[in-house]
């Protein structure tokens, strides 16, 4: 921890710092893969098998990696601060379930690719008012009624998702499974530049809210005597957020956990600045989750099995056992 | 002198269940009001009427002759601020950062603290002591401890009024004196408004100039402490016997339930 309050030296030192990083780790995962990849020849000569490798296949999944990253981390510490809640996670929330509804609905219909992501944008929203609704007990918002009704919203929209998926065609079907387990499947740069545009107008408006977000945390009262005007802020970040949220769910499905864990290690390392831990979760997560899909692609592509992992099951089993320790960490102390 | 609150008929209920009723008061500048009444009777309502989070389902409130809802959330935190009763912080804060956020009000969208403000944050810090422990994990202090963070916060805001909710309920004897003597002496030296919720008699009777005693949501007696203070008084609204007597040393009154 640092004595000193934040200054712009260290958010640019902190900053710069991690953008290095998710350079070298798009690099590197532009470079590696199902085998190694000669950058060079491939960016040089436009007819050779290593450029269409890299700009059909490699390329557009290092972006979306990127762009999922930063927008579930970053999404991920939006959560925390208005539910003031450092294990609130889209994931965990079911709110990333709702959006998942939505687009297999959307998807289901043959639907446009922009008109999917803008329906996962409004089933993410809807389902945050809801489970927000359920969870609220006498203007209080107690933890485990907000997990469990997270819980029971997934298991509800899971279900849904499975009757929709035996009703449609085999390919639909197919495109669903992706949606289920998380993928960063190579996608159309169009597609990508949708959910981009999404995420960057989400992040934006949560970054012009990060001041505001350390009032939140300290708890809807202790805000408002800060002068915060705690419903507008509420209603800007639920609309952020669900931008974000339903806009990657619409392209990659659900990959959770992300936004669990990713915020709780910068904050570990950085503090609690929101101003500093939105910026730097979502650089940090970009770089995360290109590198975790650079696992998931390589880990099977030697062996037997000749196959990939989809790197939904990745984040998983990693968030998984991390959310165990959260739980069960002394210094939680019963107390979140 | 100057008038800081006018309050003209106010009354507050939660889903028609009246919590205040009627009330109509004037606090005027400098004054140290104590709040007193039994659990429930409506005391941090009152608080958070005057900050004003809440608005008056009746009736008007004005703070320096200006309706109180016209004022902008971060036009009112500059003029009141608020030590909470109760506060647990989730995340890691340091106590600066914590303190630093009575700034808040002050600072633009982008803005950010400037050196000032961090020369008023510590300041603050050094007035409740507790600037040892600046750079510490708020979540890790002790309740004295935090409580002392949380007044420096208060008082960084640089407020015309401190409305403070049972500063000393969670404190031990040492630290209920510290913030009885803090509070005596920025009433004192600073230009400071102050209204403060209370439980202990002896000390409202001491520091206090002015008392409002409150019952089911109505004022009961306001004035100084020997015209609230009868016995027949409190022990109607406290439902108890209470002993009184004076103090050998100080010659002010001390109160205490009085046990079978």
């Amino acid at each position: 921890m640092n004595a000193a309050p934040l200054s712009f030296r260290r958010f640019a030192a902190v900053l710069s710092g991690l953008a290095l990083l998710l350079v070298a780790a798009v690099a590197l995962s532009l470079a590696f893969g199902g085998g190694r990849l000669d950058l060079a020849a491939a960016w040089g000569d436009s007819m050779s098998p290593e450029h269409d490798i890299l700009f059909y296949s490699r390329l557009p999944r290092v972006l979306l990696g990127l762009i999922v990253g930063f927008a579930l981390s970053s999404g991920g510490v939006a959560f925390q601060s208005l539910l003031r809640n450092p294990m609130a996670d889209p994931y965990i929330l079911g709110v990333s379930g709702g959006a998942a509804l939505g687009s297999v609905v959307a998807v289901s219909l043959g639907l446009a690719f922009t008109w999917v992501s803008s329906v996962a944008f409004v089933s993410a929203l809807a389902s945050l008012l809801l489970i927000y609704w359920i969870a609220q007990t006498k203007g209080r918002l107690p933890v485990y009624t907000l997990l469990l009704t997270g819980v029971i919203f997934n298991a509800f929209s899971f279900a849904l998702i499975m009757f929709i998926n035996s009703l449609v065609s085999f390919e639909q079907a197919h495109r669903i499974w992706y949606l289920m387990v998380g993928s960063l499947e190579a996608e159309s740069y169009g597609k990508i530049a949708v959910t981009g545009g999404f995420v960057l107008a989400g992040f934006l408006l949560l970054f012009l809210h990060a001041g505001k977000m350390n009032l939140m945390a300290l708890g809807d009262s202790s805000a408002q005597y800060l002068g915060l005007d705690v419903e507008k802020f509420r209603r800007h970040i639920f609309f952020a957020a669900s931008l974000m949220i339903g806009a990657t769910v619409s392209l990659s499905g659900l990959i959770g956990f992300v936004g669990l864990f990713i915020p709780h290690m910068v904050r570990l390392r950085l503090g609690s600045d929101h101003r500093l831990l939105l910026p730097a979760s979502a650089l940090f997560g970009a770089a995360f989750l290109v590198l975790a899909d650079l696992a998931a692609r390589t880990i099977l592509s030697g062996s037997d099995y000749q196959t990939q992992i989809p790197v939904g099951v990745l984040t998983a089993l990693i968030g998984g056992p991390f959310f165990v320790y959260l739980v069960k960490k002394p210094s939680s102390r019963g107390a979140w | 002198m100057t008038t800081v609150y006018a309050l003209d008929n106010v009354s507050l209920s939660y889903e028609a269940l009246p919590v205040l009723k009627d009330l109509g008061f004037a606090i005027r500048e400098r004054e140290f009001v104590g709040v007193l009444g039994p659990n429930g009777c409506g005391k941090t309502t009152l608080l958070n009427l005057l900050a004003g989070v809440l608005p008056p389902t009746a009736g008007k409130i004005r703070l320096y002759e200006r309706e109180l809802r016209d004022y902008s959330r971060r036009e009112a935190a500059r003029i009141v601020s608020v030590l909470p009763q109760e506060t647990f912080i989730e995340f890691p804060f340091t106590a600066l950062e914590v303190v630093l956020m009575g700034r808040a009000p002050y600072l633009g969208r982008f803005q950010w603290e400037s050196p000032r403000d961090l020369e008023i944050s510590r300041e603050a810090m050094r007035l409740t002591d507790c600037l040892g422990f600046a750079d510490r994990d708020i979540r890790l202090l002790s309740g004295g401890e935090r409580e002392r963070v949380l007044l420096a916060r208060a008082l960084a805001q640089e407020p015309k009024v401190l409305l403070l909710d049972e500063p000393t309920t969670h404190l031990d004897l040492q630290h209920q004196a510290e913030i009885y003597r803090l509070l005596k002496r920025l009433h004192a030296e600073r230009d400071l408004t102050l209204v403060v919720v209370l439980h202990d008699l002896s000390f409202a009777a001491t520091a206090c100039g002015r008392l409002l005693l409150f019952a089911e949501g109505r004022l009961k007696a306001d004035g100084g402490p020997e015209a609230v203070m009868r016995p027949e008084t409190l022990r109607e609204v406290f439902g108890t016997e209470v002993l009184s007597g004076v103090h050998p040393e100080t010659g002010r009154p001390y109160f205490l339930p009085k046990l079978p």
